[in-house]
C-alpha cells in the first residue's frame, strides 16, 4: 500500500529545502559580490582567471548532490509506480471528451461530463487498482490531493494504485489539454468508510447511476 | 590546436554515449535511435560546413543584396502553403521558385566571374 | 597585413528598400530578424495580456473557451518559434562573425533565406486567425490524436503546422551558417580556444539546432500527412511516437533559447566586472556537455505517460545540474575580485543570473518523476518555464540589447530609462510568475480558460494578472528608450564599455565587411583586454 500523497509530498519537501538553500547561497554570493567588488577609483580587478582545483572539487560536490537526489527519486518512484498483486478494489476509468466513466465490479458504472460532473466513491485505507484509458484523445487523470496524475491514451491502458487515507471529497480534473471543454472536465472522488462505500455501491447495483 | 572536425566528432561522441546508455537501459524501446540518428547526422552536416572550398583569402565579390534568394525562399513558402490551400497555390509557388532559381544561378555566375577578375 | 579575406572594405552598409528586403550582409539579416521577432513579441505578449485578463477571476468574462485555446496556442508558439529562438540566433548571426574576426557569415544567402522562411512561416501561422475555424489551437506542443484532422479540423490548424515547419527550417539554416562561421571563418590567430565565451555558447546552441530542428520538421510534416493524406499515428503507440519526435526537438529548443543569452551575460559580466571571464576552459567543455545532455532528456516531458523509461530521463535531467553549476560558478567568480559597474546591461545580467536560477531549481524539482506526477501540466510547470524563458532568457536578451545596441546602431540607449525598464520588469516578472508555483501545486491545470470559484485560485490569479500589466509597462519603457535614443542620437563610438572582444575593435556600426585594416593581435579570448593590459605594462616600464 502506498500513500502517494505522503510519499510525493515528502520528496517534494526535500527538493524544496535543497532548492531554497541553493538559492540562498547564490543570491547571497551574488549580492555580496555586487557590493564588495563595486568599482571604486583606483580599484584594480583581479587578474586571476581560473581555479581548476577548486572548481573540480565543486564539480565533485555537484555529482554527489545529483546522486543523492536521484537515489531519493528512484526510491520514491518505485513505491509510487508499484502495482499491487492484491488490490482491494479494481476500477476501470475511461476518459472522453469531456467527462469520465468509472466501471466498478459487478457491472456498476458511474459516468458524468462537463454538464454534470460525476462523483465517484472509493473506500478509504484500501489499495485501489485503476486501469485507465481514453475513448478519444489523450486526457490525464489528476487528483491533486493525492499528488498523482497519469495520462489516459486511446487504444491502450495504464495501471496504477492509489490509497486514500482520509475520508472526504477530493477534486479531480483533466490535466492534458483535450479540446474545447478541457477546463470543465472535472470529477469528484468521495472517500468513504468501507461500510458506507459498500452501501453506495449497492445503491447503484440496482441500475441507475 | 583543436581542429573544427574534432569539436563535431567530440560532441557526436558525447551524444553517442548517451544513446548507448539509453539503449542498454531500455532495449525494447526505440527512443535511443533518435539520439543515435542525431549523432550520425553530424557527419553529412559537418561535411557541408567544413569541406567545400576553404577559408578564402582572395577577394570575395559577395553582393550587398540578393533579391533572387528572397524569391527562392518565398517560392518555398508558397509551395508549402499550397499544401494546405490547394494545388493551384503550390503550382504558383513552383513558378516563383523556378524564376528565383534562375535569377540566383545568374547571380552566382556573376559573382564567380567577378572573383576571377 | 591586408584586411580579413583581403576584401576591400566598403565604408557604408547599403541602404534603401532593396537592402531592407534582400540585404545579404549578415548584420542586416540579423537586425531584420530581431526586428521581426520584436513585432511577434508584442503580438504574442498582447495575447498573453488577454489570457491573463480572462484568468484574473473565476468565470468566463472576456473570451470564449474556443478563443482562449487559440490564444494560448499562438502565445506559446509565437514566443518559442517566432520570438526567443530567432532573437537568440540573430545575436549569433550578428556577433559571431565579428567576434571571430570574419568579414562575413558563412553562407550569407542561406542566412537571408532563413530570415524569409521564418518571416513567411510566422505570417502564415498568425494568418490562421483569419480563417473560419480559427488559428492553431492545440498548444505550442500539440498532441496526437487531438491535432489530427478529425479532432481539430480547419485550414487554420494546417497553416499553423506548415508555418511552424517553415519558421523552424529558417532557423535551422541560420544556425547552420553561424556554426560554420565559428568553425571555419575565424581570422588568423583566432584558434578555437581563443573564441570568446559568447561564440562558444553559439557553437553549443547551433549543434543542437542542426541535429534537433530537422526532427521537428519531420514530426510536423508527418502530422500534416496524417491530417490530409493517410494515417501515420493511429496505432496504439502512435500518440507516444509523435511525442517522442516532437520533444526530441522540444527540449533542445529551450536550450537554444537559453545558451546565447548565457553567452551574452558572460560577456556583460566580464566587461562590467572589468575582468576576463573566469574558468574559460571548464566553461567551454561544460557548454558542450550541457548541449549533449540536453539532447538526451526529452522524455521528461512524458513521465506521466507511463510509456517511457522514466529513470534514464530523470538521471540525465538531474545531471544537467553539473554543467549549469559550472556555468554559475564561472559567472559569479568573474564578479568576485572584479571592479563592478552596475550599468543597465549589468543589472539585466545579474537579474538573469538570479531569476534563471529559480527556473533552473524548479526544473530540477520537475526532473523527479514522482514530483512531476503531481505538477506536470499544472501552473507549477508554467511558472518554471516562464522563469527560465522570461525571467531568464528575456532578461538576458535585454542585457545583450543594452550592451550591443551601441555597436549595432552607433548610439547609446538612455541609462535612466534603462534602469526604469529593469526595475519595472523585475517587479512585473516576479509578481506575474511566482504565484504560479502555488497555483499549480494546489491543483490548477494549465491550458484552461476558466477555473471554478470554489477552487480558491482567484486571488493569486488576480495578483499574477496585475504583474503582467507591469511587465507590459516595462516593455513599453524599452520601446520608448529605443525611440528616444534613435531620435536624439548620442554617438557611442567604437568602444563605449571598454569591451574585451573583437567587435569593439571596429566602428559602430561596423562597415560592410566588419573590419577596416588590421585586426588587433589575438592572444586569448579577450584580445582587447590583453591589449590594454600590455599597454599598462609598457606604460609602467616606460615610467620606471
Amino acid at each position: 500500500m502506498v500513500d502517494t500523497r505522503v510519499e510525493v509530498q515528502d520528496l517534494f519537501d526535500a527538493y524544496l529545502w535543497i532548492a531554497v538553500a541553493v538559492a540562498a547561497i547564490v543570491f547571497g554570493t551574488v549580492g555580496f559580490a555586487a557590493i564588495r567588488y563595486r568599482h571604486r577609483p583606483g580599484r584594480e580587478p583581479s587578474r586571476k582567471s581560473d581555479a581548476m582545483t577548486a572548481e573540480l572539487v565543486y564539480v565533485g560536490i555537484l555529482i554527489l548532490v545529483v546522486a543523492g537526489l536521484v537515489t531519493a527519486t528512484f526510491t520514491t518512484e518505485d513505491k509510487v509506480d508499484a502495482v499491487s498483486s492484491d488490490p482491494a478494489l479494481e476500477v476501470d476509468v475511461t476518459a472522453f471528451q469531456w467527462g469520465w466513466t468509472w466501471a466498478y465490479p459487478d457491472g456498476v458504472t458511474v459516468t458524468g461530463n462537463s454538464d454534470a460532473p460525476p462523483t465517484f466513491a472509493i473506500p478509504v485505507d484500501r489499495t485501489i487498482r485503476f486501469t485507465l484509458r481514453s475513448r478519444d484523445v489523450i486526457h490525464a487523470f489528476w487528483i491533486p490531493e493525492q499528488r498523482f496524475k497519469r495520462d489516459a491514451f486511446p487504444n491502450r491502458t495504464t495501471q496504477f494504485d492509489l490509497d486514500f487515507d482520509e475520508p472526504g471529497l477530493n477534486d479531480g480534473v483533466c490535466a492534458e489539454f483535450c479540446g474545447l471543454r478541457h477546463s470543465q472536465m472535472a470529477f469528484n472522488v468521495l472517500a468513504l468508510s468501507e461500510p458506507d462505500f459498500q452501501s453506495w455501491l449497492a445503491d447503484r447495483r440496482g441500475g441507475t447511476s | 590546436m583543436i581542429r573544427p572536425g574534432v569539436v563535431l566528432a567530440g560532441w557526436g561522441a558525447m551524444v553517442s554515449v548517451l544513446a548507448l546508455v539509453l539503449w542498454l537501459w531500455s532495449p525494447p524501446q526505440h527512443d535511443w535511435a533518435l539520439l543515435a540518428g542525431a549523432a550520425l547526422g553530424l557527419a553529412p552536416l559537418g561535411w557541408i560546413m567544413l569541406v567545400p572550398g576553404g577559408r578564402s583569402d582572395e577577394p570575395r565579390a559577395i553582393p550587398d543584396t540578393s533579391l533572387p534568394t528572397v524569391v527562392v525562399a518565398s517560392g518555398v513558402a508558397v509551395i508549402v502553403l499550397g499544401l494546405a490551400a490547394g494545388v493551384w497555390l503550390a503550382v504558383i509557388g513552383v513558378e516563383i521558385l523556378v524564376l528565383g532559381g534562375f535569377a540566383l544561378i545568374r547571380e552566382l555566375r556573376a559573382q564567380r566571374r567577378a572573383r576571377r577578375t | 597585413m591586408s584586411p580579413p579575406n583581403g576584401v576591400a572594405a566598403v565604408e557604408r552598409a547599403p541602404s534603401g528598400p532593396l537592402a531592407w528586403v534582400a540585404g545579404a550582409d549578415h548584420k542586416v539579416t540579423a537586425v531584420r530578424t530581431a526586428g521581426v521577432a520584436l513585432i511577434f513579441f508584442i503580438a504574442s505578449g498582447l495575447l498573453a495580456l488577454l489570457m491573463r485578463t480572462e484568468l484574473a477571476q473565476p468565470g468566463l468574462q472576456v473570451i470564449s473557451e474556443g478563443t482562449y485555446n487559440e490564444l494560448f496556442t499562438m502565445h506559446g508558439s509565437g514566443m518559442i518559434y517566432l520570438v526567443v529562438t530567432p532573437l537568440a540566433l540573430a545575436l549569433g548571426l550578428y556577433f559571431v562573425p565579428l567576434q571571430v574576426g570574419a568579414a562575413e557569415i558563412w553562407g550569407p544567402r542561406l542566412a537571408l533565406s532563413g530570415l524569409w522562411l521564418y518571416v513567411l512561416g510566422g505570417a502564415i501561422m498568425f494568418a490562421g486567425f483569419l480563417t473560419d475555424q480559427g488559428s492553431g489551437r492545440t498548444g505550442w506542443a500539440p498532441t496526437v490524436p487531438l491535432a489530427t484532422d478529425h479532432w481539430t479540423p480547419g485550414i487554420g490548424m494546417d497553416m499553423w503546422v506548415l508555418g511552424v515547419c517553415l519558421a523552424v527550417l529558417g532557423m535551422f539554416l541560420t544556425g547552420l551558417c553561424v556554426l560554420a562561421t565559428a568553425l571555419r571563418e575565424r581570422a588568423p590567430g583566432m584558434t578555437l580556444l581563443r573564441m570568446p565565451p559568447f561564440t562558444w555558447t553559439l557553437v553549443a546552441t547551433c549543434l543542437m539546432v542542426i541535429t534537433s530542428f530537422p526532427v521537428l520538421i519531420a514530426a510536423m510534416g508527418l502530422l500534416e500527412w496524417d491530417r490530409h493524406v493517410g494515417p501515420v499515428f493511429d496505432s496504439a503507440g502512435g500518440p507516444a511516437l509523435f511525442q517522442h519526435l516532437f520533444w526530441f526537438y522540444g527540449h533542445p529548443v529551450v536550450y537554444v533559447m537559453f545558451f546565447p543569452f548565457v553567452g551574452a551575460v558572460a560577456e556583460v559580466v566580464a566587461t562590467f566586472s572589468r575582468r576576463r571571464f573566469f574558468g574559460y576552459s571548464l566553461f567551454v567543455i561544460s557548454m558542450l556537455l550541457f548541449a549533449a545532455l540536453s539532447m538526451s532528456v526529452w522524455a521528461h516531458h512524458m513521465f506521466t505517460t507511463g510509456q517511457v523509461t522514466n529513470q534514464y530521463y530523470s538521471l540525465t535531467s538531474h545531471a544537467l545540474i553539473i554543467p549549469a553549476g559550472i556555468e554559475y560558478f564561472d559567472l559569479i567568480a568573474t564578479m568576485i575580485g572584479g571592479a563592478i559597474l552596475l550599468r543597465t546591461p549589468m543589472l539585466f545580467a545579474v537579474g538573469f543570473i538570479l531569476q534563471f536560477l529559480i527556473g533552473g531549481l524548479t526544473g530540477i524539482i520537475v526532473a523527479s518523476p514522482p514530483i512531476d506526477y503531481h505538477v506536470h501540466d499544472s501552473f507549477f510547470v508554467v511558472g518554471h518555464f516562464h522563469y527560465t524563458l522570461f525571467a531568464g532568457s528575456v532578461f538576458g536578451f535585454f542585457a545583450a540589447a543594452y550592451y550591443w545596441f551601441p555597436k549595432i546602431s552607433g548610439v547609446t540607449l538612455r541609462e535612466g530609462l534603462g534602469k526604469l525598464n529593469f526595475w519595472l520588469l523585475v517587479i512585473g516578472t516576479n509578481v506575474t510568475f511566482f504565484p504560479m508555483f502555488f497555483l499549480g501545486f494546489d491543483g490548477m491545470q494549465r491550458r484552461i480558460a476558466n477555473y471554478p470559484a470554489s477552487s480558491g485560485f482567484g486571488d493569486l490569479n488576480l495578483i499574477s494578472t496585475i504583474g503582467s500589466f507591469v511587465v507590459a509597462l516595462a516593455v513599453l519603457v524599452f520601446l520608448i528608450n529605443l525611440w528616444v535614443s534613435l531620435r536624439h542620437r548620442r554617438p557611442a563610438g567604437d568602444d563605449p564599455w571598454e569591451g574585451q572582444t573583437l567587435e569593439w575593435a571596429t566602428s559602430s556600426p561596423p562597415p560592410r565587411f566588419n573590419f577596416r585594416g588590421r585586426l588587433p593581435e589575438i592572444t586569448s579570448f579577450a584580445p582587447l583586454l590583453d591589449r590594454r593590459e600590455r599597454a599598462k605594462v609598457t606604460e609602467a616600464e616606460a615610467a620606471s
